[in-house]
């Protein structure tokens, strides 16, 4: 097949010239089909030969002819509707407008079909296409006309205003007529956003102004949050219903800053507020708040900071309440308490927010550490729990408790404090017997082990240790005693020995007393078993803490007495005497008067009176040297044996100062290191850098003292770890 | 995985056209000599003209038939084949009719294939 075959022209392809008059005559038949479309009557007309009529004209490059011509009929056509529409009054005018504009938009549709040629390869930008062109024309002489925008607008506004307040109104009406903004919009919705959209969003403001001013001064807090989110929910489903998706961020915004923004302050103050119903516990009301403020700006921040507040003041009450103050066990529960209390209203309204736990935890720390009680208290409470106080409680009860007390333990800035207290009342515990269970002892301890490291309990666990390594001395000793000769000549004691390793224990502070003779052996013989058995070990005796059962020997009745060591030296003088003043005592045991009066408290002013007071006073009055004692012989008890307290139960405040005092002479030996190891590492440092680092290396156990650091650098330097530079005296040099 | 089989289907669509039948074909297609009996749904997915043709409530929509006097039975057949199954055979003596008939009835493959041929 030849080339010239293939350009053959093909028999039905239209001639590419046309002839005007017959252009001329294609578009009059367009025109009458477009006139005809537009009054509806289009099934009497041939898609097909309309069509071709338009397909022709541009294959002839005569689709100017047929696009002006159209912009023309179009232009014609929309200002006789104009005239119509705006004849229609009240509700007709929007019933008929709609009506128009339905019939108008599926014309141009019907129109755009058989124009689609002259769509698809004649129109070329900026020309409008087809359809545009039509958008256009309804938007220019029916839509933005004085006679009909302004109008419409305020009647959809009008209906809008009367939907908030109640009223049922036309929601599919209401939906073709704003989409009509938005559907003869050329880009970007621009009629939409200017004719309707700004003038909407300006009277939803106004509108909601105006009610939530009148709405809040007139009723509660709750009630006023339960509207707002009403108010929200219907505005969020009128979007939905009848406006344009593009509106709804704006138009929520707007709603919130109105009915929440604009508020919040109020909402916090006012007397069925925020406040109150924290006090109250109203977790339904706090939770809505909370989800309404947090779509606001900075609203949860106005709602944490309030909490907070609370919390803080709360907090504050307590840790000063004069009650409590006396009473560590009340002291703790309460705080426990109040800390379910916030950890509830933190899960149950606030989401668990990190914020908000954040600074309840921060309020915690401020005041647990407003006074330095807390520390010792807080040992005290647990003492009180692990003396027994856990007796009644299963597993899981006891579980929750320790976690409470490691909780509000991690608040604690002077960690280091409260250690040496933990350590004072366990060895307490350990040593009198009283502890109520190992494994408690042991499961509390793992707890603080967790929270702060090995170094934190190693000297706990070193006391236990202790206990069990001394029940095999004392074994051991016992066996000694059979084999051994000097044994013969000795009455039998039973003689009990805990075998404390300086270091791990508190140290007691230290008092002597002369035991009687017979003691005196025993403990002679088993200090010469236990340093043969231990070479190089030397032994204190710490006669203070111990324990004795004697037994007294009354006329009709024998009881055995549960006594302190001090205790029974003193009963035992009673063997060669009857009447014995204070000072006596003091002088037949060495023992110091103030500890004198401590033990001799319990045993005439108890229960059970094993010693009276002659001539009888009055109980409170304080004991002089001079008081005398007797032994009471119509004592009058139905046990037979007699438990008496050592001394009174919590520790005197010289022996609180003591703890302190630990507590001060470690923390220079802490920062000490501390120093020493920074230093080490950074060879120079200027003086203020050195403090941040150290206070910061040591904010886990304590919060040190600038005072003290400083002291501690000062005796560095002394000790020539440490030395000055000669031209900069802020800065520090590292000595090897 | 996805398995393809375009062949098979492209002959199943068309026996879809070429069913004698014709029995549930709903739309007629008449060229001078000839009627098609075609499936609107196809015609409007496949067409732009087609889809215009059904969107718009003229003549030919309500009667079901539409008459082409300007393009040949030989012709509008191939158009049509290739409409159902996206194959055309071509060769020079009816390529340009082809390219003709696909730029009236806005077909944009077969437009781009038979220009290719000329």
């Amino acid at each position: 097949m030849s080339r010239k075959m293939i350009l053959r022209v093909p028999k039905f392809q239209e001639p590419k010239r046309m002839e005007k008059s017959e252009a001329q005559r294609l578009w009059l038949l367009l025109k009458d089909a477009i006139v005809e479309v537009q009054h509806m009557n289009a099934s009497t007309l041939s898609f097909e030969e309309l069509y071709r009529s338009s397909y022709s004209l541009v294959i002839a490059k005569r689709g100017d002819i047929l696009y002006t011509g159209l912009e023309e009929v179009n232009n014609h056509h929309t200002k006789n509707l104009l005239d119509k529409i705006a004849q229609a009054v009240d509700e007709r005018f929007l019933i008929e407008l709609n009506s128009q504009w339905q019939q108008y938009k599926l014309q141009q549709i019907m129109i755009h079909d058989i124009l689609m040629y002259l769509d698809r390869m004649y129109v070329k930008e900026p020309q409008l296409k087809v359809f545009d062109l039509g958008m256009f024309k309804w938007k220019q002489n029916v839509l933005i006309h004085s006679q009909i925008n302004d109008r419409l607008v305020r009647m959809l506004l009008g209906l809008i205003h009367m939907e908030r307040n109640g009223e049922v109104i036309d929601g599919a009406l209401m939906k073709s007529l704003i989409q009509m903004y938005v559907d003869v919009s050329l880009k970007e919705k621009e009629t939409y956003k200017q004719e309707f959209e700004e003038r909407f969003l300006l009277a939803t403001s106004h509108f909601y102004k105006s009610e939530s001013n009148l709405f809040i001064t007139n009723n509660s807090c709750g009630a006023y949050l339960k509207k707002v989110e009403i108010r929200l929910i219907e505005e969020e489903a009128r979007i939905k219903q009848y406006l344009d998706e593009s509106t709804g961020p704006k138009l929520i915004k707007a709603c919130e800053d109105e009915l929440i923004a604009n508020h919040m302050q109020t909402m916090i103050e006012m007397e069925t507020g925020c406040r109150t119903m924290i006090q109250n516990d109203r977790f339904n009301e706090l939770k809505l708040m909370y989800r309404l403020f947090q779509r606001v700006e900075n609203g949860l921040v106005h709602l944490k900071n309030e909490f907070a507040g609370y919390v803080r003041n709360e907090g504050h009450k307590i840790v000063n309440q004069p009650e409590n103050l006396k009473d560590p066990n009340a002291l703790i529960t309460s705080l426990i308490e109040i800390r379910n209390r916030f950890e509830k209203t933190l899960s149950q309204s606030f989401a668990n927010n990190r914020d908000f736990i954040n600074s309840v935890n921060t309020a915690f720390e401020s005041f647990l550490n407003e006074n330095d009680k807390l520390s010792e208290s807080l040992a005290l409470f647990i003492d009180k729990k692990l003396r027994g106080g856990f007796k009644d409680s299963n597993d899981q009860e006891i579980d929750v408790i320790m976690n409470k007390v490691i909780l509000l333990f991690r608040f604690l800035s002077d960690k280091d404090v409260f250690k040496k207290f933990y350590e004072h009342y366990l060895a307490k515990r350990l040593l009198s017997g009283r502890s109520f269970s190992e494994d408690l002892e042991r499961t509390m301890i793992s707890k603080f082990k967790q929270e702060c490291g090995n170094q934190f309990t190693s000297k706990m666990e070193g006391m236990f240790t202790d206990m069990r390594l001394s029940k095999d001395a004392l074994d051991g000793f016992k066996n000694y005693l059979q084999t051994s000769v000097e044994m013969g000549k000795l009455p039998k004691i039973d003689m009990s020995v805990r075998v404390l390793t300086q270091g791990f224990w508190p140290t007691f502070p230290p008092h002597s007393c002369t035991l009687p003779p017979l003691l005196s052996q025993y403990c002679d013989l088993f200090t010469k078993y236990y340093c043969h058995a231990h070479t190089g070990r030397r032994i204190i005796w710490q006669t203070n803490i111990g324990t004795a059962e004697v037994t007294f020997r009354l006329p009709k009745k024998t009881h055995v007495l549960a006594l302190s060591t001090y205790q029974m030296l003193i009963m035992l003088l009673f063997n060669d005497a009857e009447k014995l003043s204070l000072k006596q005592m003091a002088a037949g045991t060495s023992i110091s008067f103030m500890d004198i009066q401590r033990s001799v408290k319990p045993l005439y002013s108890g229960k059970y009176k094993v010693l009276k007071r002659t001539p009888a006073v009055e109980k409170s009055k304080e004991l002089s040297e001079n008081d005398i004692f007797e032994l009471n012989l119509n004592l009058k008890c139905k046990l037979h044996r007699i438990k008496f307290a050592a001394t009174s139960q919590t520790d005197s405040e010289p022996e609180r100062q003591h703890t302190r005092q630990r507590v001060d002479e470690d923390r220079k030996i802490e920062i000490d290191a501390a120093i020493v190891r920074i230093m080490k590492s950074r060879k120079a440092l200027i003086h203020n850098d050195l403090i941040v680092e150290c206070t910061k290396q040591l904010s886990s156990r304590f919060v040190p003292q600038t005072s003290m650091i400083k002291k501690r650098i000062e005796n560095l330097i002394e000790r020539e770890y440490l030395e000055r530079f000669p031209d900069d005296r802020r800065r520090y040099r590292y000595l090897a | 995985r996805i398995f393809q089989d375009y062949s098979t289907l492209s002959n199943n669509l068309i026996s879809l056209f070429e069913d004698p039948d014709g029995n549930d074909s709903n739309f007629k297609i008449k060229t001078p000599d000839r009627t098609f009996f075609c499936h609107r749904n196809i015609l409007k997915y496949r067409s732009s003209y087609f889809e215009g043709l059904f969107r718009s409530n003229y003549q030919e929509t309500q009667q079901g038939e539409i008459t082409f006097n300007d393009i040949s039975t030989q012709v509008m057949e191939k158009v049509l084949i290739f409409l159902y199954s996206g194959r055309v055979e071509m060769d020079r003596e009816n390529a340009v009719d082809i390219l003709l008939v696909a730029n009236k009835l806005l077909i944009e493959n077969l437009k781009q294939f038979s220009e290719q041929f000329v």
